[in-house]
């Protein structure tokens, strides 16, 4: 499973980073913003991209709405903060899979993105 | 659990958005109702508590939290402008999230009674009623983190690091042992014949500059870390003297070593005080003078290579000469004196302890440091300060200072049972004479009388009448030497020279600074102090006996 982390905050980058890479889950990039976030995606081809509602230029809604309509084989969670229900739902709507609280526990985080299953079959089941 | 890590990388984010909130009050104080100012205050309010949140840090976070409410409200209800009221109580919360910041960098517990503050945010949301309304009923639950070991996997922190500031100096320190040690090596080299030896020191050599090099440049801080905390101040003490002014920084970006720099703080604050408290009129007076109500203090930075130009401006009222000059008398100077100083002159009477205006003009200051002080600081620090001021257009203070700390190659000289430093840039040569030959005032140097002064005499120290036969004269230049003229030489006797040292040489911060004849202190090895004699004040004394 690779994912791809989008958080302004490097703090939050390094955090949920650090529990992925403790659970075995592979990380390949982390993004500052939305529109950084879209391109890595494009590059990088991860499985799952955790996306910040709040950054700075593009932000989580807006950056969900365009990997969901993109054709990427991936999943869309939101990292939502209290407060950002309708955000969170506009997300969901647009097809992101999931959203995980902020700040996020370990559990919860792990719970979340074992949960997601397959996406349009190219889910790396193999690995 | 690896908590510093993520404790570091919080307090890194943290001092980030908190600098960005204040300078976003700060502008939005100056233009209330900026739709763009008020998000990005809003996302740092929202960043901060979210990173308090997963720390764990609850009453930080809650305050945080009032404070966000507050922003969010005044961005709900766009027709209300953020009112003085609300940006003072934005402050005020500001200066408790930094203290909570210090107080976590610090290990020390966040006892701190926010309840005051958040009442008086609540009441501030609550006057945006719309914007308190949307928000109701949101419930925050507390999860703090237990962030466990990493897997091991590349983690890139910042590559900037926190470092204590004295580490720095015992840096220093030791380069300069390093150089001492370096020099006695040199000396075994250059007796030995073995090549091989030679060579090692050479390179150790270069190495030993190059991390010389690397530590002056380390030690060095933008000029920023001094002045980011203007603004701030100018306005406190603008708003409640009721006055309007505009602070301009610029050279921001110069850097300077952080010894330096740190001693400069006080003096900065203690000018710009003046500045605000007597420089710059009220508006009404201002307006009556024909000038625009905002006046304005101008703080300005240039590097001029090893040395660094500090100049602060304002465009107020300037300073009135004659009641200087009425003050001196006062204060029993000799009128001859007083009368026959030109106003430049006058001006710099401002520097003598007592004789500050504060009082005359407004009661407003008076506080912390005095320009005596401020005088003696620059000066302690080896720099200059002049004056110039026009009567009702206004006063600049320049302050000329070196950019780096030094290590000054200095000879150790014995006087009277004591240890001082003398500049070896300023030796022309050591003598060793008979002691009858300094007896007299003035010495015979390469076929021309010089003066002769006893370094002990000089600096006031009971000169022990040596057994020895013979006497030393250290023969020095009487300045620096950049003037390109024949220069002045006189002979500084002394009991003996003992080493030639690399040392590390600190200014002499008041009260030291009113010491006569020394500039600096640097210490020994096993711990001594050391002064390093300040041979322009020595040589003044030469030319009164001359």
């Amino acid at each position: 499973m690779k994912i791809l982390i989008a958080d302004d905050e490097l703090f939050f980058r390094t955090f949920i980073k650090d529990m992925l890479e403790r659970a075995g889950l592979e990380v390949v990039g982390t993004a500052k913003d939305g529109t950084e976030a879209i391109e890595m995606a494009r590059e990088l081809r991860p499985d799952v991209v955790i996306l910040d509602v709040v950054m700075p230029g593009m932000d989580g809604l807006e950056a969900a709405k365009k990997l969901c309509s993109s054709g990427l084989p991936l999943h869309v969670v939101m990292l939502s903060s209290v407060g950002h229900g309708t955000i969170v739902t506009e997300a969901l709507a647009a097809g992101a899979s999931a959203y995980i609280n902020k700040p996020p526990t370990e559990e919860e985080v792990l719970d979340v993105i074992e949960n997601l299953g397959p996406v349009g079959g190219t889910g790396e089941k193999s690995s | 659990m690896d908590s510093s890590k993520y404790k570091s990388l919080f307090l890194q984010e943290t001092y980030e958005h908190l600098s960005g909130i204040e300078k976003g009050l700060l502008t939005l104080e100056k233009t209330p109702g900026e739709e763009a100012i008020v998000d990005k205050l809003f996302r740092h309010y929202h960043s901060v508590k979210g990173l308090c949140a997963a720390m764990g840090y609850k009453t930080m976070k809650r305050l945080t939290h009032a404070q966000e409410d507050l922003l969010d409200g005044i961005r709900q209800t766009k027709s209300t402008v953020a009112s003085q009221e609300m940006i003072s109580v934005l402050l005020e919360c500001l200066d408790v999230l930094k203290e909570m910041a210090q107080r976590i960098e610090e290990d020390r517990a966040i006892d701190i009674d926010i309840e005051p503050l958040i009442k008086r945010l609540n009441q501030s949301t609550g006057g945006l009623e719309k914007g308190a309304a949307q928000r109701a009923g949101y419930e925050s639950p507390e999860k703090p983190l237990k962030p466990q070991p990493p897997s091991g996997a590349g983690l890139k922190l910042s590559s900037i690091m926190k470092v204590e500031g004295k580490v720095f100096d015992e840096l220093l320190n030791l380069t300069g042992e390093l150089l001492t040690v370096l020099s006695g090596l040199k000396a075994l080299a250059a007796q030995s014949r073995a090549i091989e030896l030679k060579e090692e020191v050479y390179s150790l050599g270069k190495t030993i500059e190059a991390l010389r090099t690397n530590i002056l440049t380390s030690r060095m801080l933008p000029f920023q870390d001094l002045t980011q905390n203007l603004p701030r101040i100018v306005r406190d003490i603008s708003r409640k003297n009721g006055k309007q002014i505009e602070l301009k920084i610029e050279g921001s970006e110069i850097s300077l070593d952080r010894s330096i720099l740190e001693k400069m703080g006080d003096p900065l604050v203690h000018i710009i005080r003046n500045a605000v408290d007597h420089g710059i009129e009220d508006p009404e007076e201002r307006k009556k003078a024909g000038k625009p109500e905002l006046g304005t203090i101008a703080v300005k930075a240039v590097g001029r290579k090893e040395r660094v130009v500090i100049e602060v401006e304002d465009d107020g009222r300037g300073i009135d000469c004659e009641r200087l000059r009425h003050k001196a008398l006062s204060i029993g100077m000799p009128e001859e004196s007083v009368r026959a100083m030109s106003d430049g002159e006058a001006l710099m009477l401002i520097c003598l302890p007592g004789l500050s205006l504060a009082g005359s003009i407004t009661d407003v200051s008076g506080r912390g440091v005095g320009m005596d002080v401020v005088k003696d600081v620059v000066e302690g620090l080896g720099g200059s300060l002049a004056i110039e001021s026009t009567p009702g257009t206004g006063t600049r203070i320049v302050m000329e200072l070196p950019r780096t700390a030094s290590i000054l190659k200095v000879l150790l000289v014995s006087v009277a049972g004591e240890f001082f430093f003398i500049p070896v840039a300023r030796v022309e040569k050591v003598l060793e004479v008979k002691k009858e030959a300094v007896s007299g005032k003035t010495i015979m140097y390469q076929e021309r009388q010089i003066p002769l002064i006893t370094l002990a005499n000089a600096l006031g120290l009971e000169c022990a009448s040596g057994e020895r036969e013979n006497s030393v004269v250290v023969v020095v230049h009487e300045t620096n030497g950049q003037s390109g003229k024949e220069e002045a030489l006189f002979g500084l006797g002394v009991d003996d020279v003992s080493d030639e040292l690399d040392a590390y040489i600190r200014p002499l911060m008041p009260p030291l600074t009113k010491l006569w004849g020394v500039t600096g202190i640097s210490i020994l090895g096993d711990g001594r102090p050391v002064f390093l004699v300040d041979l322009s004040q020595v040589a003044e004394k030469t030319k009164g006996r001359y």
